[in-house]
C-alpha cells in the first residue's frame, strides 16, 4: 500500500505535470482564464488519463512494440472523443468554452507520456493510480492557475464577485498566463523543496 | 502486428460509435434547448415559433401568439470579430423595435470583447428598446449610436455589424408579411384612426380625425440607390404638405448614404413642412430644392426619387 500511495502522491507533487514536469503547457496557458474552465479542462484530462492508462496497461503485452505509439494514440483519441461527446451532451456551456482544447487532449504530452513511461511497464492498479495522481495534479494546478488569474484579472472566484470593479485585465490575457504560471512555479518549488 | 493494430482500432471505433449513439439524442436536445432558451430571451411572449428560414444569409424565426405574428428572432453572424465569428440572435417586435439580443457564439478576448455576453453591458444596452430604423448601427467612434465596450472596438464593431445584418433580414421578412418597419402615426398629422390601404401594390395609410381624412402616409421607392433599392414612407397632409419622411429600407454606404436614416438630416429637413406641389424634386446642385447629404449624391438622388414616387401615388389617392 505504501508503494501505491507513493505512486499517487508522486503525481501530485514530485511529478506534478504542470509545475515540475512542465508538460501540457498549451491547454494550461489557454484554458485557465477562470477557475472553472481550468478545472473543467483538468477533469476532462483526468478522465482520459485514467482510462487510457488502464487500457494501455491491460494491452501492454499484446501491443507489438513497433506499433505501440499508433496503438496508444488510437486508444487515447477514442477516450477523448467519448469525453467530447459526453460534455457536448451534458455540460454544453463548458464544452463551448473549452472549444478546440477538448479534441487537443489527444496530443497532450502528459497522456502519451504516462502511457509510454508508466502504463506500458506497470500493472493495471498502479497505472490507474498513476493516472489518478497525475490527473489530479494537473486538475489542481490548472484550477489554482485559473483561480489566481480570475481573481487578479476579474475580481472573481468561480464566477462569484470577491471585490467590485474587476482587476488587471492582463492576467486574463495570454501574458498573464505566463506571469501566473511562472510565479506559481516558484512558490511550488519553494514549498516542495522544504519537504524534501 | 498489423492485425493487432487493426483489432485495437476496430474495438475503439466500436466504442466511440456506441457512445455517439448514446449521446446523440441528449446532444440534439441540448442544442434545441439552447435555441429555445435564446428565443424566449430575445422575444416577447409567444406560443410557438416557425421553423428557421433563411433570409439574406440570416436565420429567421417568426414568433406567433394566438395565430398572429408578434415578433421575429434573427440569427446573424459577423465574420469581423477580433478572433473569429460573432454569432448573435436579435429579437424584433413587429414595429421594428429591438426587443433583446443574445450572443450565441463568440471567441473574443476574455475580459474585453467577451464582455458582450455579460449581463447589462453597454453594447447590448445601446440597442435594446430602440427602434432599429432610427439608429445608426455603428459605434460612436465611427459616427454611430452604439456605445462600444471599453477597449474592444473591433468586437463592438462586429457585434453592431451582426445586428445590422439581422435588421436587414428582419425588414425583408416583415415586408413579406406586410409589416413595415415604421409606425405611420408619427408621419401623419394628428388623427384618431389610421386605416391601412393599398394602391397599385404600394402600401399606404389613411389618417382620420373624427371621420374626416386628414392625411396619407404613402410608400415610395427608387431603384437607383448607390447599392440598389431605397424605400421610404412619406406622410402627407390632405393639402399636400409633407409631414415627415422615414426610410424603410436602404443599403447605402455606412456613414455616408446611411445618414438618410438619421433624425434631422439635410434631406428630410429640406422636405419637411413644404407643400409637395411646390417642391422641385431634385437636388440643389442639379437645380432642385433638396439639400444633398455630404459625399452621398447618388444616395440623395435616390431618396428624392423615392419621395417623388410617393408623391405621385399620393396624388392618385387624394383626388
Amino acid at each position: 500500500m505504501g508503494k501505491n500511495l507513493k505512486i499517487f502522491t508522486d503525481g501530485l507533487l514530485k511529478n506534478n505535470p504542470t509545475f515540475v514536469l512542465v508538460l501540457g503547457m498549451c491547454p494550461t496557458l489557454a484554458t485557465t482564464t477562470s477557475a472553472f474552465n481550468g478545472m473543467g479542462m483538468g477533469v476532462a484530462t483526468l478522465f482520459v488519463l485514467v482510462m487510457s492508462n488502464v487500457v494501455i496497461s491491460l494491452l501492454k503485452n499484446v501491443i507489438p512494440d513497433k506499433v505501440r505509439i499508433p496503438a496508444y494514440i488510437v486508444v487515447i483519441s477514442s477516450f477523448v472523443t467519448v469525453v467530447q461527446l459526453l460534455m457536448q451532451a451534458y455540460v454544453q456551456d463548458l464544452y463551448n468554452t473549452l472549444g478546440v482544447f477538448i479534441p487537443l487532449i489527444v496530443v497532450n504530452c502528459i497522456i502519451l507520456g504516462r502511457a509510454e513511461a508508466f502504463a506500458s511497464k506497470n500493472g493495471i492498479w498502479a497505472s490507474a493510480l498513476d493516472g489518478l495522481g497525475i490527473g489530479l495534479g494537473f486538475t489542481l494546478s490548472l484550477t489554482v492557475v485559473g483561480m489566481v488569474r480570475e481573481l487578479l484579472g476579474n475580481g472573481q472566484l468561480f464566477g462569484l464577485d470577491i471585490w467590485q470593479g474587476g482587476g488587471a485585465l492582463i492576467f486574463i490575457l495570454s501574458p498573464g498566463a505566463f506571469f501566473v504560471l511562472g510565479y506559481l512555479m516558484i512558490v511550488f518549488r519553494k514549498l516542495t523543496a522544504k519537504k524534501n | 502486428m498489423v492485425l493487432m493494430l487493426f483489432v485495437i482500432a476496430f474495438v475503439c471505433s466500436a466504442a466511440v460509435a456506441g457512445v455517439f449513439q448514446m449521446t446523440k439524442e441528449p446532444i440534439e436536445k441540448a442544442q434545441a434547448q439552447k435555441v429555445v432558451d435564446a428565443l424566449r430571451k430575445v422575444l416577447p411572449e409567444f406560443d410557438e415559433t416557425s421553423e428557421k428560414k433563411s433570409v439574406a444569409e440570416c436565420g429567421v424565426y417568426e414568433a406567433v401568439l394566438g395565430g398572429e405574428i408578434v415578433g421575429y428572432a434573427v440569427e446573424s453572424v459577423s465574420h469581423n470579430g477580433f478572433s473569429g465569428d460573432v454569432k448573435i440572435i436579435v429579437g424584433f417586435t413587429t414595429d421594428g423595435t429591438i426587443y433583446n439580443i443574445e450572443v450565441l457564439e463568440q471567441a473574443e478576448t476574455p475580459g474585453l470583447g467577451a464582455n458582450m455576453v455579460s449581463e447589462d453591458n453597454v453594447l447590448v444596452g445601446s440597442f435594446v428598446g430602440k427602434r432599429a430604423e432610427e439608429m445608426n448601427m455603428t459605434v460612436r467612434k465611427d459616427g454611430g449610436d452604439v456605445d462600444a465596450l471599453t477597449a474592444a472596438t473591433i468586437s463592438s464593431r462586429a457585434f453592431s455589424e451582426a445586428v445590422a445584418f439581422a435588421y436587414a433580414a428582419y425588414l425583408e421578412c416583415a415586408a413579406e408579411n406586410g409589416q413595415g418597419g415604421v409606425d405611420p402615426s408619427r408621419l401623419l398629422p394628428e388623427s384618431d384612426q389610421i386605416e391601412e390601404m393599398e394602391l397599385d401594390g404600394v402600401a399606404a395609410y389613411k389618417a382620420l380625425l373624427g371621420n374626416e381624412v386628414v392625411g396619407y402616409a404613402v410608400e415610395g421607392r427608387s431603384n437607383s440607390g448607390f447599392n440598389g433599392l431605397v424605400r421610404v414612407m412619406v406622410g402627407f397632409g390632405v393639402d399636400g404638405t409633407i409631414v415627415d419622411v422615414a426610410v424603410l429600407e436602404q443599403n447605402e454606404t455606412p456613414g455616408l448614404g446611411t445618414k438618410m436614416c438619421d433624425e434631422g438630416n439635410a434631406l428630410v429637413e429640406s422636405l419637411k413642412g413644404k407643400s409637395a406641389s411646390g417642391v422641385k424634386f431634385a437636388l440643389k446642385v442639379e437645380g432642385g430644392d433638396v439639400d444633398a447629404l455630404t459625399a452621398a449624391t447618388v444616395s440623395s438622388r435616390a431618396y428624392v426619387e423615392a419621395v417623388e414616387s410617393a408623391y405621385e401615388t399620393f396624388k392618385k389617392i387624394n383626388l
